[in-house]
């Protein structure tokens, strides 16, 4: 699913976002990244159509969100780690299955065999109470709703930090699998960036409501890298190609734009950066 | 649905609500009107009398109370799933709908409890049940529409700082209404029939508008209800 933000703002009570202007093609699996408070679940908010833009526009494939609220609806999958202030998300004393099938039945691609195939999977049972699950468990289930009613849009606020490693496989198999055909993408916020270096095709980083960079993720990694080593042999690269640098105990590192590998001296260590390190150094550069 | 609208008034007595209320200093209510009250108008002179008092102001104080816990919103999945704008309509309708019945209900239980234990005049439990239903649905209505118990302090003070006069009135105008009925039933031997009629009607003139009151803004309040933005960040406000 084509994601496009065009100028895109939204305020709030005490926070401002954008303008956000990105255009994502389909096939994608996007990491949403930034600090707490940076904006991420705003602009999911604003992916879902639950907030109205202040300015700009939202499409996807085309269609303004604005315009079309149920029909994109239902082309999304949503996994959000539930704030208990307003309750579980599905309801608490109806089974696993009661509960897909009460809510499948607004999904026009929703089946019920399906649904149990994933339960399965997931290593869930099928006539268990939602609140009997675990946090984790929860959030296991809401995937398997999701993919249950077939969505072109998967919408994960979050979720990895709850899954036990075994399950953290999975979910990445699982993703893989959702992505197969080309045609369908995955919006992944998330603090662990580790995933997103496993899976991340592209990066959109927000900070204070505003974006850092949105870019795929090939693309930034070809134009930055790490170098590790004595100081002043880091302090000869060109100045404007240094984002930031950091002396330790044992050397310094430094982010820097690449163009080539003959710029850096021999005895420099020369790495692909990974995707918090190349948050953490922008970070610091930008304060 | 129903089920859910049940469900969904019953949870919201989460203990994480109440404590947050208690934590607000909302301990010397309790106290006051379930102990100084009676105390004050001399209810522990006779179990008779303490029944009496104790079936008239719990009903009471819940309708007063319980409002505070209901938010004027759907469930999140609600808000999430492809559904009709009718269908989340009638799911807040429902939900307005019950938070009025089931106070409601619990003073009707109290007046059948007064009248059968013979507690009261006949026409005392009548104008007792009368009074929950007004109070509920004004309650109800007002609450609906001005304050809540968002997820933060801030949203909350600047709720407060906006409705606060109306919501004050709205408990004054109630407390009056109840403590009538409740001097009523305490001098109500001693005085005529035709004299408890003149209090039937004065109840009836005061509260009717109230409870008209209380049910005006509720098509607005369905609407504002609609929108997980509003019911998420936006303050509530009288009309707006």
């Amino acid at each position: 699913m084509r994601i496009e933000f065009q100028e895109v703002k939204k305020n709030l009570d005490k926070f401002t976002m954008g303008p956000i202007n990105f255009d994502i093609p389909a096939g994608y699996i996007i990491g949403l990244v930034g600090p707490n408070g940076a904006g991420k679940t705003t602009l999911l908010n604003l992916l879902m159509g639950l907030y109205q833009p202040t300015g700009g526009e939202i499409r996807l494939d085309g269609i303004s969100v604005k315009a079309a609220e149920k029909e994109l609806l239902e082309r999304m999958g949503v996994v959000l780690v539930e704030d208990m202030s307003e309750g579980f998300l599905f309801e608490g004393s109806r089974t696993l299955l009661q509960n897909g099938n009460d809510f499948g039945r607004y999904y026009s691609h929703y089946k019920e065999e399906k649904l149990k195939e994933y339960l399965k999977r997931f290593d869930l049972e099928e006539q268990r109470l939602y609140r009997k699950l675990s946090k984790g468990q929860r959030l296991k289930y809401q995937l398997a709703f999701a993919l249950a009613h077939d969505p072109k849009l998967l919408i994960l606020d979050e979720p990895t930090g709850n899954f036990d490693p075994t399950f953290r496989e999975e979910f990445f198999r699982i993703l893989k699998e959702f992505m197969a055909d080309g045609e369908k993408s995955v919006i992944l916020a998330t603090h662990i960036t580790e995933d997103l270096d496993r899976i991340a095709d592209y990066l959109i980083y927000l900070e204070k409501g505003q974006t850092v960079f949105t870019k795929d993720v090939e693309t930034l990694r070809e134009s930055y890298r790490m170098v590790v080593g004595e100081t002043y042999k880091i302090k000869l690269l060109a100045p404007e190609k240094i984002i930031h640098m950091e002396e330790g105990t044992y050397g310094t590192k430094a982010l820097v734009k690449h163009t080539r590998r003959s710029l850096y001296d021999k005895e420099l260590t020369v790495m692909v950066p990974t995707i918090e390190e190349l948050m953490y150094f922008t970070t610091k550069r930008r304060k | 649905m129903w089920r859910w609208v049940v469900k969904d008034y019953f949870s919201a007595f989460g203990w994480y609500r109440i404590s947050a209320l208690m934590k607000a200093g909302n301990w010397f209510w309790v106290i006051y009107w379930f102990a100084m009250l009676p105390a004050m108008f001399k209810s522990f002179g006779s179990w008779e009398d303490t029944l009496t008092f104790y079936l008239m102001m719990i009903p009471i104080f819940f309708c007063l109370t319980s409002e505070i816990f209901h938010r004027n919103r759907l469930p999140k999945i609600f808000y999430i799933c492809p559904m009709e704008k009718e269908i989340r309509k009638a799911y807040i309708k429902r939900k307005f709908l019950f938070s009025i019945l089931f106070p409601s209900l619990i003073g009707g239980v109290a007046a059948v409890a007064l009248w059968g234990f013979k507690l009261c005049h006949p026409l005392t439990a009548v104008l007792y049940f009368f009074d929950v239903l007004v109070i509920s649905i004004f309650i109800g209505g007002i609450f609906k529409q001005t304050v809540q118990i968002p997820e933060n302090s801030a949203i909350r003070l600047e709720s407060v700082e906006t409705n606060g006069v109306i919501e004050g009135a709205a408990y004054i105008l109630s407390l009056i209404a109840a403590f009538g009925m409740y001097m009523m039933l305490e001098f109500g031997p001693s005085i005529e029939v035709w004299c408890k009629w003149i209090f039937v009607g004065f109840a009836v003139v005061l509260q009717l508008p109230l409870a008209i009151k209380g049910l005006t803004g509720w098509n607005a309040a369905v609407e504002r209800a609609l929108s997980y933005e509003v019911v998420k960040i936006k303050p509530k406000r009288i009309g707006g």
